[in-house]
């Protein structure tokens, strides 16, 4: 940004700071200046023009340090823009773009944070899987390339965790990862980046990150500075990941904002525009066709998949922030507090989560196994809540029962393990075809590291194992054809 | 009336002592402070019309709104002005621009000369410091050959 002499020359009109309520600045004067526009202050701090009144001007400001009153404004003919670029991998700015290490801003290609979402004919359905890394997803609520799937639960139900292995199963992927850190602590935001650097995966990743104690501007900023990083790698042709951690804050930052700006109060003391003001953010996510960089006339296939996460409070799921992001979503997951408290990781309630677009994206076998699953996990737990009658369970129930819990072993997964698709194939093959039988939870578990491990480090084990699981249309053929090869896993 | 009066603001000093005076008044009426009305009289811009507006309050409380609503045009000048000089400059704004403009003087020797205006929210800068800082260069190095030659 240029000196404020300068704005003052170049577009001749000055305000004056009237009133301050803090980050909320009223200035009179300005007469020609627009919505959403920044200004400027003579003491070097930025705003932007919240809404216009026959009186005064509302300006937000950027800054944590106030302003005085009768400070001079003037206007810069510009809207709040990020410097983009590839330098970002790897680092963590905030949501003006500035490197928090070094407290400098590098030089890119310059892109308004708030732009319109791509029209209909620059979109393509979505019918690639995205691997999460993390079985019960991937088998049962599966996701897709240009996905918007709502992360749901409650406090400290491991919805963290889960999407730290999401950006790891990513990146392994090849994707890009933006990850949003919407008014969180600084140890935790300090926590995620030593997570990926300890993974090896930061140099893949970019973080936006806003303090909770960072003025309610910047963090209303926060997604939309993700979602336009988002952007820029997609017309690089690179598919990219944006987790937005978390929409429920953000949500009444924005609220607190429009309380001091006076603005009527809806549900919840919410205002009446805060469905639009995620919805035009998830919007910007999605499966695009868009020109080849340096071919305009070339177009290419590239998806921005969107994880917002949403905060419950006991376990509702009919708050309004949260019914609202259920909507405007392509899904959700929800983390149930119960399963977590049970010891359960992670605590996905596959009955309680939804996939509208995920199924058209898995292979048959997948979606095979799909069904398969779904159906089992019902009958599990209509079994189980047969058991509490103190009922007699004939032979087939009492099985059913044992893989039930051997089931529950192969989809429990530690926060730092990644399960390839394959392998979870395979578990879920052997068990329904009785390679693994008459063995314990703690064995199978045994059993699952062994896969992984072997799978990870021997290309022989790992090429035989993907044709196995690609060959396969249904899951029939594809249990005949892991009895076939039985030896091959019981040897191991 | 209320015209005289207003014609006789130039600048935004002069309304705000008007304005304290009135709020002095208004408050001295209704108490029958006698004392510190006859105060206000005499001492006042209002002068002898003052006793007349006491009589009608609501012509006070009109007068105080439209002293308030005067709009005002800013100078920063790089020189502290006379009265004269004050006076001048306001029949002119009166004579070219508008009959009801008032003046805000601020002073900042930066400008060095000319005057940086503003008006409703309108800004220009017709002060000597812009267009000696766009010819800086030539100056400094104008100076320095002459010091220099001096030397």
């Amino acid at each position: 940004m240029q000196a404020f002499k300068h704005y003052l020359d170049t577009y001749g009109e000055v305000g004056y700071v009237e009133k301050v309520f803090q980050s909320l600045v009223y200035v009179r004067g300005l007469p020609k200046v627009r919505p959403e526009e920044l200004v400027m202050f003579e003491s070097g701090e930025i705003g932007q023009v919240l809404s216009l009144t026959p009186e005064f001007v509302e300006v937000i400001l950027f800054s944590r340090s106030s302003v005085d009153i009768e400070v001079r404004v003037a206007r810069t003919n510009e809207t709040v823009s990020i410097d983009v670029g590839d330098f970002l991998l790897g680092k963590t700015i905030s949501p003006i773009g500035m490197n928090t290490a070094t407290k400098k801003v590098n030089k890119g290609e310059l892109r308004t944070v708030r732009q319109k979402p791509l029209g209909v004919q620059a979109r393509k359905n979505i019918h690639e899987p995205f691997i999460t890394g993390v079985s019960i997803v991937d088998m049962v609520v599966s996701l897709g390339k240009g996905q918007r799937e709502l992360v749901v639960g409650d406090r400290k139900s491991g919805k963290t965790d889960f999407l730290l292995q999401c950006a790891e199963a990513a990146v392994r992927q090849g994707i890009i990862c933006i990850y949003a850190a919407i008014a969180k602590k600084q140890a935790d935001i300090v926590g995620i980046e030593n997570h990926f650097k300890e993974r090896g995966i930061a140099s893949s990743i970019a973080m936006v990150a806003s303090g909770s104690s960072d003025p309610t501007p910047l963090v209303f900023l926060t997604p939309y500075t993700a979602m336009t990083i988002a952007e820029y790698f997609r017309d690089q042709g690179k598919n990219t990941l944006v987790i937005l951690d978390d929409m429920t804050a953000h949500a009444k930052y924005y609220r607190e904002l429009t309380l001091l700006a006076k603005r009527f109060p809806g549900r919840s003391s919410y205002p009446g525009d805060i469905f639009y003001i995620h919805a035009q953010l998830m919007e910007r996510a999605g499966n695009f066709i868009v020109p080849k960089k340096g071919k305009s006339l070339e177009k290419q296939e590239v998806s921005i998949t969107c994880l917002p996460v949403a905060e419950l409070v006991m376990g509702d799921l009919s708050g309004y922030i949260q019914t609202n992001l259920m909507s405007m979503t392509d899904g959700h997951l929800f983390f149930d507090n119960n399963l977590y408290n049970e010891g359960r990781r992670p605590a996905v309630n596959s009955f309680l989560s939804v996939t509208r677009v995920g199924r058209q994206s898995q292979t048959p076998l997948v979606r095979s196994i799909s069904r398969i699953i779904s159906k089992f996990l019902v009958r599990q737990r209509d079994l189980e809540q047969f058991m509490h009658f103190g009922a007699e369970l004939s032979d087939d129930s009492k099985e059913d029962l044992a893989r039930g819990e051997l089931l529950r072993e192969i989809f429990n997964q530690p926060a730092d393990e990644i399960v390839p698709v394959a392998i979870s194939i395979i578990l879920i093959g052997g068990l329904w075809g009785g390679i693994w039988k008459d063995i314990s939870s703690l064995e199978i578990g045994n059993m699952k590291a062994k896969l992984l491990k072997r799978y990870g480090e021997d290309a022989v084990f790992k090429q035989e194992i993907d044709t196995l699981v690609g060959s396969s249309e249904s899951f029939d053929i594809f249990v005949k054809a892991i009895l076939d090869k039985r030896e091959l896993f019981v040897s191991i | 009336m209320n015209d005289k009066i207003i014609q006789s603001l130039h600048t935004v000093n002069d309304r705000d002592t008007l304005l304290l005076e009135i709020s002095t008044l208004m408050k001295a009426v209704p108490q029958g402070n006698n004392k510190v009305i006859d105060e206000s009289i005499r001492q006042s811009t209002l002068g002898s019309l003052g006793e007349t507006l006491i009589n009608d309050f609501t012509k006070l409380e009109k007068l105080k709104k439209v002293i308030e609503s005067l709009p005002v045009i800013k100078l920063i000048i790089s020189f502290q002005p006379r009265p004269k000089t004050t006076s001048r400059i306001h029949d002119w704004i009166v004579g070219n621009v508008s009959d009801s403009l008032l003046l805000d003087i601020q002073i900042d020797p930066r400008v060095i000369g000319g005057a940086e205006i503003e008006h409703f929210g309108k800004y220009i800068d017709l002060g000597l410091r812009k267009r000696f800082s766009k010819r800086e260069d030539r100056i400094r190095k104008t100076i320095s050959e002459a010091v220099f030659a001096e030397i």
